[in-house]
């Protein structure tokens, strides 16, 4: 194999796939980065048999062929090469491949390519198309509602559901639960994916292109695989039933209380300082007709007290909530307020932006004795 | 003959065809241990029990009423007999590992007495594996570096021993060399629990997952019990396995939300069973244990998808109550009527063993 390539894009690539590379596996090979070139094509791949990530950019190519270099390495390397251009060889006799850019040259040893799993893209007869925008909103504003302990392995992910038109993400810890919705501009038959939160996350994060663009989703038994650009991501799904979340968001609500949102998480943010006890960060909330008085009390350090102003409609209310699970939703909120509703101290409440009707967050209280 | 304890009973007959079996009977048992515990506690207020039947005793500052050591081992034994006419055999010395070694010594009906003066002579001879808390495996460790017997273990380097044992290395050590200084409890002195547990040996073999749901649902209501009595709940669920041929392992695992509801800890113990256990040999003793305690009255996160557990746990406040009332066998779950001589045992009141605090 012998190739030219941009410095810039070579490292976007490297970047890109270098979140699939996997750093504990008995697998050595996993811990490469898979280079082939054909057809004016440097395509790169990595994967921990989790997640797999696939990258392709425009190359010169003299001679054809693939190899696989060590991740770190390899990823080090490129992020500080000198020039514009860069240059890689492979010398059979020796199993080592040769990397020049600028007065730099780098000998580095290679990894068997023929052991590598290359990924096989899943062709599913009808892919789903959605916009990166889109889907890069549905999984900010879900994915941090991720259960994080691999007791319950169905909460680690986010069920993406499409039913009528309409896609759906839904993020739960089984004590809070965010829902997404948006419109999908062509319809598509109903499906249900389980999607791991991990892999959720690094989707978010490489789709930041400045235009807009397609993704595409297929998938099969339990892979999804993901194309956008010049980037293509295969991921297990994770299996099992999501139970259904329908049930679990109140049909109606007997208080209802518009906040200021920055006002309110400035005050649960600074009352939740002294709230930690135990693995609980209770915070009790008093809404009144017109403020919430916030009030957190820790026997061993002190208690904390401030009032928002609110304007409640139906009964007010004294409730305890885990301080964290409100931060972290009106961290996600971008509406000027919120509305926050509820039923009664033991049952579920809900919290919204007051101007997208398609966001639905809903909590559990702690009960307090 | 070759009849060794926890043998099954045609496997003893097969040895030894004249064997007299004495059917057991274990109240009797206990209060025969009660009984002696009371003729204890008239000679000092430090008693410790070890098992049900063995107890530390510690007559420090008693030898000008009752004389010394030795004095006062005689007259508990000559009263054990002629009070409960059973015999006990009593060993002496000033710490608690040589004396529960003396005590094996000689049996029946004997008193051994190990003091600073004799016990390289009478103590360090003796097999290593004669030494408390020197197991099977620590057993073959030891033999793996030439340590046979107590006196090999006394004289080797502290410093190889911890690095073969750990801490516990240096602890087996300080033993045999009779350094052990731990104080005997003060007689009504509990220990702080930091785990509650159950286990039994069947009065059959356990031969499928059957059998194995009825004891674990026996044990882990016992668990339950317990805990709700100490106002704690459990994070972490552990079981205990034995087969036919006294291999034992343990596992345990972490449920979501602290408990002492008896399902929730008999489904996490089910799960952890059918997760490790592959039935090779049937089984012949089975624990249950509820860890990493924390206080029942902590605030609860509520959970979106399971009904409030409050319901549940006043179900089970109900339940203690009632048996409290009429006996623990007034309320029971329907599957402890399909074999009820497997589950015809009440390990709450019957099996609790004060668990040794040996190093606290």
């Amino acid at each position: 194999m012998k190739i030219f390539c941009n410095r810039s894009q070579l490292q976007h690539a490297v970047q890109t796939v270098q979140k699939a590379v996997a750093s504990k596996t008995p697998l050595p090979i996993l811990t490469g980065i898979y280079l082939e070139a054909k057809n004016d094509k440097l395509e790169l791949q990595a994967t921990d048999y989790e997640i797999g990530i696939s990258c392709t950019i425009d190359a010169n190519i003299e001679q054809p062929g693939a190899i696989v270099l060590s991740g770190r390495y390899f990823q080090e390397m490129v992020r500080k090469l000198p020039g514009e251009s860069i240059e890689i060889s492979t010398s059979t006799e020796e199993r080592t491949i040769k990397i020049t850019a600028g007065n730099s040259q780098f000998n580095l040893l290679s990894l068997p390519a023929e052991e590598f799993p290359v990924l096989r893209q899943i062709n599913s007869e009808n892919p789903i198309i959605v916009k990166d925008y889109c889907l890069r909103e549905l999984i900010k504003k879900t994915v941090f509602a991720c259960a994080n302990d691999e007791a319950r392995p169905i909460f680690t992910g986010g069920l993406l559901e499409i039913k009528d038109q309409e896609i759906r993400l839904v993020a739960t810890n089984t004590h809070r639960l965010a829902l997404k919705k948006d419109s999908l501009e062509s319809g598509s038959d109903q499906m249900k994916l389980i999607i791991p939160a991990k892999i959720l996350s690094e989707l978010a994060r490489l789709l930041v292109g400045e235009d807009a663009q397609d993704v595409t989703l297929s998938w099969q038994k339990n892979q999804v695989g993901i194309a956008f650009d010049n980037v293509y991501i295969i991921s297990r799904l994770i299996e099992g039933q999501f139970p259904d979340y329908n049930k679990v968001i109140p049909p109606s609500y007997t208080t209802t209380i518009e906040i200021n949102t920055d006002e309110f998480l400035a005050a649960v943010e600074r009352v939740s300082l002294l709230a930690k006890d135990g693995e609980y960060n209770v915070a009790k909330f008093n809404f009144t007709n017109d403020e919430v008085i916030i009030t957190s009390n820790n026997p061993d350090v002190g208690k904390a007290y401030e009032t928002v102003n609110a304007t409640l409609s139906g009964n007010g209310l004294e409730i305890a909530f885990n301080a964290k699970y409100i931060i972290d939703i009106l961290k996600n909120i971008d509406s000027e307020n919120i509305i926050f509703s509820l039923n009664t101290e033991l049952s579920p409440a809900c919290i919204t932006p007051d101007n997208d009707s398609n966001y639905t967050y809903i909590i559990t209280p702690v009960r307090t004795n | 003959m070759g009849v060794k304890t926890g043998e099954v009973l045609w496997q003893a007959k097969q040895k030894c065809p004249g064997l007299v079996i004495v059917p057991p009977d274990f109240k009797k048992y206990l209060r025969f241990s009660r009984m002696a515990r009371e003729i204890y506690a008239d000679y000092t207020n430090q008693i410790e029990a070890f098992g049900i039947d063995e107890n530390w005793l510690d007559v420090t500052g008693a030898e000008h009423i009752s004389g010394d050591g030795e004095k006062i081992a005689d007259t508990i034994r000559q009263r054990v007999k002629s009070e409960l006419g059973v015999t006990v055999s009593v060993g002496v010395s000033w710490n608690k590992t040589f004396a529960k070694l003396g005590s094996d010594m000689k049996k029946p009906d004997a008193i051994t007495v190990i003091s600073e003066n004799n016990f390289k002579q009478k103590v360090w001879p003796l097999p290593v594996g004669d030494l408390l808390y020197v197991g099977r495996a620590t057993k073959q460790k030891f033999a793996n570096r030439a340590i046979f017997t107590i006196g090999d273990l006394a004289k080797r380097n502290v410093r190889d021993l911890k690095l073969l044992l750990g801490v516990w290395g240096e602890t087996l050590w300080q033993f045999a060399n009779g350094f052990d200084n731990a104080p005997i409890r003060q007689l009504g002195e509990e220990s702080i629990v930091k785990s509650v547990g159950n286990s039994t040996t069947t009065v059959r073999d356990l031969v499928n997952i059957e059998d194995v749901k009825l004891i674990i649902y026996v044990l882990a209501e016992s668990v339950a019990v317990r805990l709700r009595s100490h106002g704690l709940k459990c994070t972490t669920v552990a079981i205990s396995v034995r087969n036919n041929e006294l291999i034992s392992f343990e596992r345990q695992g972490k449920i979501s939300t602290p408990t002492f509801v008896s399902g929730d800890i008999a489904a996490k113990a089910m799960e952890l069973f059918k997760a490790n256990y592959t039935w090779d040999k049937p089984i012949r003793s089975l624990g249950v244990r509820g860890a990493d305690l924390v206080t029942a009255d902590r605030h609860i996160q509520l959970n979106l998808f399971k009904c409030d557990q409050s319901d549940r746990e006043s179900l089970e406040r109900t339940i203690d109550s009632l048996r409290e009332r009429f006996g623990s066998y007034c309320i029971q779950r329907c599957a402890m009527m399909i074999d009820s001589n497997l589950t015809g045992f009440n390990p709450k009141n019957d099996h609790v063993i004060h668990p040794v605090a040996f190093t606290r």
